[in-house]
């Protein structure tokens, strides 16, 4: 099939330049060279949202683009701290661009993805370190067989910054890991906080046991156990394993 | 906020003075070589400009070059907030639109004619315009 000669040229580009330059960014994330990383990175991903900008169908590239770019030049400012969490979001976020490129050039975008990563990028963004290190005492983490246990101790989750803890552990989880959600302490948890849980449900396998009536009431009436399997119990959990 | 035209055709000065007059202090030359040196002048007295509106093709030095030297300058004096540079051209092959962007980290690219939503369209991207 024959393409708009700017895709065409786009695409050549992107395979030749900017994927060996992101490539190398992205290795000096996970080492010690972080600033140099993100050096590296700016250039390509500024490219990529400017000129998507500018190809007819690539506009929502752009969009994302233009999101993760923001998210880079906090963590470049300190406006996000550098935190391994963060730093993996980062190069998360960054794979996804060159995802959502190719979905949209074959016309099979994932938009539920893309929101999952915005939705932790928005929540990374408006974290500080303290209000992190403060949270994440909300929640203890366990391992039991191949399953992340989060018991969650805080009784009651609807304000960003009570599930914010909760997404913070999620984040230091590795992706496609079985986690359960231990909600015996928990009293409410408030719709927002469910459909955050949700949206990460694709790229982890999360289910909840023990919930409160409420809790119960309010994943129901939004429709999130669909994507969050419910357990009376931790035992009947793993039974059903 | 501080705006500058870098423009050669005197039509077009006109029209896009007429869309930024009433947002911005808006200054107009004629060529790159000119845009360097208002862009210098401008940092030295302390006011730089918040928004470029750059044409491409123009004598003695051209937009993307003109570009380049501004990037250059900003890097070696550390400026920390770059200047916000649209491309306003009749250019749009895709060499040209592509290298604007990675080399001269263009903010943003207008095809001519350069019609006011258009325009606006990008300085609200760009967070410089509330509509």
């Amino acid at each position: 099939m024959s393409e708009d000669p700017m895709v065409e040229e786009f695409f050549s580009e992107l395979n030749d330049k900017y994927y060996p330059q992101v490539m190398e960014g992205l290795e000096m994330l996970k080492g010690s060279d972080v600033d140099e990383g993100i050096t590296i990175l700016a250039r390509p991903l500024h490219t990529i949202k400017g000129v998507t900008g500018f190809m007819a169908g690539f506009e929502e590239a752009s969009h994302f683009t233009h999101k993760i770019e923001d998210f880079l030049k906090k963590v470049q400012t300190n406006e996000v701290p550098p935190s391994t969490d963060n730093l993996t979001l980062l190069s998360r976020g960054i794979n996804m661009i060159f995802q959502v490129l190719e979905q949209l050039r074959d016309g099979s975008l994932d938009r539920e993805e893309q929101n999952e990563v915005l939705t932790l990028i928005t929540n990374a963004s408006s974290n500080t370190p303290m209000e992190t290190e403060e949270s994440c005492a909300g929640v203890d983490i366990e391992t039991r067989e191949d399953v992340t246990i989060l018991r969650i101790n805080a009784p009651r989750i609807h304000l960003n910054s009570q599930f914010k803890p909760l997404i913070s552990a999620i984040l230091s989880i590795e992706p496609g890991s079985k986690i359960l959600l231990d909600l015996s302490k928990v009293l409410t948890f408030g719709s927002t906080a469910w459909g955050t849980m949700a949206s990460m449900g694709t790229t982890f396998k999360i289910a909840a046991s023990s919930l409160s009536p409420e809790a119960k009431q309010t994943i129901f009436a939004w429709g999130f156990d669909a994507t969050i399997s419910i357990y009376p119990d931790e035992d009947t959990f793993f039974t059903t394993q | 906020m501080r705006a500058l035209i870098v423009e050669d055709e005197f039509l077009s000065r006109k029209v896009l003075r007429s869309f930024l007059m009433t947002l911005f202090e808006v200054d107009i030359v004629v060529n790159g070589r000119e845009a360097v040196e208002a862009f210098k002048l401008a940092h030295d007295d302390g006011q730089p400009y918040d928004l470029i509106l750059m044409d491409i093709m123009m004598p003695e030095v051209d937009g993307i070059e003109a570009l380049k030297k501004i990037r250059e300058i900003e890097d070696s004096r550390q400026v920390r907030s770059k200047a916000k540079v649209i491309m306003t051209t009749a250019l749009d092959d895709p060499q040209t639109v592509i290298k604007t962007f990675y080399d001269g980290e263009a903010s943003g690219y207008i095809v001519k004619p350069v019609g006011k939503d258009k325009l606006y369209n990008e300085l609200e991207k760009l967070g410089l315009l509330n509509k």
